[in-house]
């Protein structure tokens, strides 16, 4: 599946089905950037056939010069083999936080990988990308990344949230109430065990300080379509969320 | 001290016997490790004094127990693909592998999970259960295990058990009820210098570490490996760590990232939970 998102902003990627009809979704987002791709994510290795179809219908002849990583675990490594092997010269830009001799693929080069350092904004091909750490995540070494120029956030497992099979293509703004609050948490229930052992409000004070830095048009997460008409209302309903699952 | 070492800086991996039945498989970078970790320690130092600013390496651990059945624990990571194979064929010298038990889906604990299955076709892999898209993370065929589930090796029962702390989702660690064996999987956590590789933590303190020094270590590393602990009640999660030391006869502590614990396990567990408290606690620095 490739769908546009807003500006040059694209997503590509498939579902699982999983118990009880619920589906989980593994997005792989890319930046046109005028000619110079930016690659976030790789999906999943069991989605390489469509990824890569739908990433070479949508670049064309264009190569993505670099696949940011928001972490090294599967659904999001999964294919870059594929990419690296269709564009050689395509750079991997991952955590300051992980070790790539233990968390990357071992056929990885030093000279494949570029890291980057939460509170760092560096250019990549003219592109302005921002590194913060990921405020909720489950892979110590995951960081966030955020694109001024749309506004987007891309927020690896947070954000993300099961859904029916018919809602797979669908984005906010094509429900009729937004994303059911009810999707929002049983993703995160899931994805998150700890989240029971802590504090919803003090999980909200440091959604709350991120927000108000940043002037997020989009969120970007890896496992639920791209939000990008309103954001304050999904986030309103992942804070509901959040404390129903917190103490 | 016997270990057994094969390969060298990313490929490095260590065997020593911690029982006659139960060898810890682990690696750690030694000479290579500030290069390949690009320095971290000097940073964690200079942020917190007390941290050993040459401790660049950290420990990653898998354990194999050579009972009447045979039973992995973890796979290392891919850069130890060939050395953990080298090793696990050793130690087996010639006999089947019977599990392969993942403790969770990141590279470093699950990276060789079809490479293990390639040498040895016969394996059962055992992960969590009740969750839900394993195929995701390439454990689309392994036996699911509740938490209570058991696998009688003969002479041991390896118990799954639920964690305390966990990072990702699909997390279980694994008691042994003769030996006192835990595997807490990620928690603990402490980093070393390339003097002090595969060392059990009795032969860490004749190299100069201390009970002081394990929880220094682990109230520093453990806010990364597990940052949503700045969320947490320190006194609860105190509670918490008490109720499973009253609950768990711990006799080995095998943590994936720690030096064996063998002797003065009490102690030991007493300065982990003092340094979960302590992080707890912290003041977390967050780029938002």
């Amino acid at each position: 599946m490739l769908r546009h998102v807003v500006d040059d902003l694209y997503q590509i990627g498939e579902s699982l089905p999983g118990a009880n009809g619920w589906h989980e979704a593994v997005r792989v987002y890319v930046l046109l950037n005028d000619g110079n791709p930016l690659i976030f994510d790789s999906g999943s290795h069991l989605h390489a056939g469509q990824i890569m179809s739908r990433l070479q219908e949508l670049l064309g002849d264009a190569e993505p010069k670099y696949v940011f990583l928001t972490h090294t675990e599967l659904p999001h490594t999964g294919n870059i083999s594929a990419i690296t092997q269709a564009w050689p010269e395509v750079r991997l830009v991952v955590s300051s936080g992980i070790l790539p001799h233990v968390e990357l693929p071992w056929w990885v080069t030093e000279d494949q990988v570029r890291f980057a350092y939460a509170g760092s904004t560096e250019r990549y091909v003219g592109r302005e990308i921002a590194f913060l750490d990921g405020i909720l995540k489950d892979q110590p070494g995951t960081h966030w990344m955020f694109d001024d120029r749309t506004g987007t956030l891309f927020t690896a497992d947070a954000f993300g949230y099961f859904f029916p099979a018919e809602a797979d293509p669908t984005f906010d703004d094509e429900l009729e109430d937004g994303v059911p609050l009810d999707w929002i948490r049983q993703y995160h229930a899931s994805a998150f065990r700890f989240l029971p052992l802590v504090s919803g409000a003090k999980v909200s004070e440091d959604f709350a300080r991120l927000f108000a830095r940043r002037n997020v048009g989009v969120l970007a997460p890896t496992h639920g379509n791209a939000v990008r008409r309103d954001v304050p209302r999904f986030v309103g309903k992942f804070h509901n969320a959040i404390h129903e699952i917190c103490q | 001290m016997t270990t057994t070492i094969y390969g060298a800086g990313a490929t490095r991996v260590g065997v020593r016997r911690i029982t006659p039945q139960i060898f810890w498989i682990s690696h750690s970078a030694g000479d290579q490790a500030a290069k390949l970790n690009r320095g971290f320690a000097e940073d964690f130092a200079r942020v917190n004094p007390g941290f050993d600013p040459e401790a660049n390496d950290i420990i990653y651990g898998s354990y194999l127990f050579l009972d009447e059945k045979t039973f992995l624990i973890d796979t290392l990571g891919p850069a130890q693909h060939e050395t953990m194979l080298q090793a696990l064929g050793d130690l087996l010298a010639g006999r089947r592998l019977d599990y392969l038990w993942i403790s969770h889906t990141e590279l470093p604990h699950a990276g060789n999970t079809a490479a293990i299955v390639r040498a040895h076709p016969e394996v059962q892999i055992l992960t969590v259960g009740g969750h839900d898209h394993y195929a995701l993370h390439g454990l689309g065929d392994a036996r699911q295990l509740a938490y209570g589930d058991s696998v009688d090796l003969g002479q041991h029962t390896m118990e799954v058990i639920e964690p305390l702390f966990v990072d990702h989702a699909l997390t279980q660690w694994i008691y042994e009820h003769r030996t006192g064996f835990l595997c807490p999987v990620d928690w603990a956590l402490n980093a070393q210098n390339q003097h002090q590789s595969f060392r059990f933590m009795d032969e860490m303190e004749k190299a100069g570490y201390s009970r002081e020094r394990f929880q220094h270590d682990v109230s520093i590393t453990n806010c990364v490996v597990f940052p949503w602990l700045r969320w947490a009640d320190p006194d609860q999660i105190a509670r918490m760590i008490d109720a499973f030391y009253a609950k768990y006869d711990i006799r080995i502590f095998a943590p994936s990232h720690t030096n064996v614990i063998r002797k003065d396990v009490p102690e030991y567990l007493e300065a982990l939970r003092e340094a979960m408290r302590s992080v707890a606690s912290r003041e977390f620095s967050i780029v938002y």
